[in-house]
């Protein structure tokens, strides 16, 4: 994800974070609209990029929350960087594999955030397995859906161009 | 970049953020939580706004009815209030005539500014509240009290910048709250426990405790001031040490449903006073 894609992205998290707490606030204890930012941008399998914007989405999310700062950013960073490490190693591609990465993604961040706030934080709240799965199956259903609306629109694009390419090229005949 | 750079920059990364969390912010924040703070919250309230916008809208349609039973609603908590102010005003007089007699000179009372709720996430156990104020600039470890549900502890001031805020809730498992019970004045800590409870604790098995009883601030922690209304008792049990009560209290206000909030500016401990405690500590 280029860098103001990766800004954008993140100015719709934000501004879907505070509409859902006003609208329909227990849907932000389900899906966390940072995380999927850093999935969708580990998508161009470039680890460094990918620890990096994982870092600043999780001090963003750290940032609106309560909690000790840098809890998300420690945990996103390293997700960022898995997810793209993985998708170098294995070939992800369709639907399928993409949602079964995210879901494993989604649960290492919950792991990683347990287990700090369980090292650091006094009588810390840790969430209960049903609050992980959950998390792990609607975040992984966002993300491939918007994975799936990504590579269409990307091919309209592309589709797109190459008709006009086509026409302008009979048309200068 | 190649492998190593990419594990080194890992590690780097890791590390400034371990760093970041183990060091003591400071009056406002850490510097870097403080700016994506005041970069990030205009646009979440921005968004807290549109949807505001989309439910006034979509209760437009039904507003007839909703403003009388608002208007009916917001004249009962009038007349309740101006009794209540009545009778404080009667209460505050008092006090002062018997100060004088007995030469006791009060602490100054502070002053109350309104803020408005940009966002309250209460479900995930990162609870925080976050409020505007157009009036004045919060500061840390100001109280926050409801503005309505009869003006109950909210929380407190842990990160501001500019005219936004970010408030620990009492139903935070990391906030502790001096209380005591109002009817036999015995004192103990209140702490969140999850988004609709608190559980007061050191409290001796031998104190007489009831469900219903009101639980108040004890002014003893140098945060909240005495005397703001915290919940009410809703299930004694004996705990598992053998030594102290598991109180369990409802809060007093629906957090969920806060719209306005106060925040008191009362210094409680002088800063020099915290700074001696704080260089102090272990």
């Amino acid at each position: 994800m280029k860098l103001l894609e990766f800004l954008a992205a993140l100015v719709v998290a934000t501004v879907f974070y505070g509409g859902a707490l006003r609208l329909f606030p227990p849907v932000v204890g389900w899906l966390d609209p940072f995380l999927i930012v850093v999935l969708l941008a580990s998508l161009d399998r470039h680890p460094a990029w990918s620890l990096s914007q994982g870092m600043v989405a999780g001090l963003a999310y750290d940032a609106l929350s309560g909690g000790l700062y840098g809890l998300n950013g420690i945990a996103d960073t390293v997700v960022g960087y898995a997810s793209a490490r993985l998708q170098q190693r294995f070939v992800v591609q369709g639907a399928v594999q993409v949602s079964l990465l995210f879901a494993l993604a989604t649960a290492l961040q919950q792991a990683l955030l347990a287990l700090l706030q369980f090292l650091l934080v006094r009588s810390a709240e840790i969430a209960s397995a049903m609050r992980v799965g959950g998390k792990m199956l609607i975040t992984s259903v966002v993300c491939t859906l918007l994975f799936v609306a990504g590579h269409r629109l990307r091919r309209w694009r592309s589709d797109h161009r190459e008709n006009r390419k086509r026409r302008l090229t009979m048309d200068t005949r | 970049m190649n492998d190593r750079w990419t594990h080194a920059l890992l590690l780097v990364l890791i590390l400034g953020q371990m760093i970041l969390l183990s060091s003591r912010p400071g009056a406002s924040g850490s510097h870097l939580e403080r700016f994506f703070f005041s970069l990030l919250t205009p646009i979440s309230h921005g968004g807290s706004s549109v949807a505001e916008l989309l439910t006034t809208i979509s209760g437009a349609f039904d507003s007839n009815r909703v403003l009388r039973a608002d208007n009916q609603s917001l004249r009962e908590d009038l007349a309740r209030m101006e009794e209540e102010v009545l009778r404080l005003r009667g209460l505050e007089e008092e006090l002062e005539r018997l100060s004088q007699l007995s030469g006791y000179s009060r602490p100054e009372g502070g002053s109350l500014y309104a803020a408005d709720v940009v966002f309250i996430d209460r479900s995930s156990p990162l609870r925080t509240l976050v409020i505007y104020s157009g009036y004045a600039r919060p500061q840390r470890n100001q109280p926050v009290l409801a503005a309505d549900q009869g003006g109950g502890l909210v929380g407190r001031v842990i990160t501001a910048t500019g005219h936004y805020a970010k408030v620990q809730l009492i139903t935070d498992r990391a906030l502790s709250v001096g209380a005591m019970i109002e009817r036999t004045r015995r004192k103990g800590l209140v702490q969140g426990f999850d988004e609709s409870t608190l559980i007061l604790d050191h409290i001796p098995l031998q104190e007489d405790v009831e469900p219903g009883d009101l639980v108040a601030t004890a002014g003893n922690d140098g945060v909240f001031p005495r005397g703001l209304p915290i919940g009410r008792v809703a299930r004694v049990t004996p705990g598992t040490d053998g030594l102290f009560h598991r109180i369990v209290v409802k809060p007093a206000n629906d957090l969920a449903r806060l719209d306005r909030v106060y925040v008191l500016t009362r210094q409680i401990l002088p800063l020099n006073v915290r700074e001696t405690l704080n260089r102090e500590a272990p």
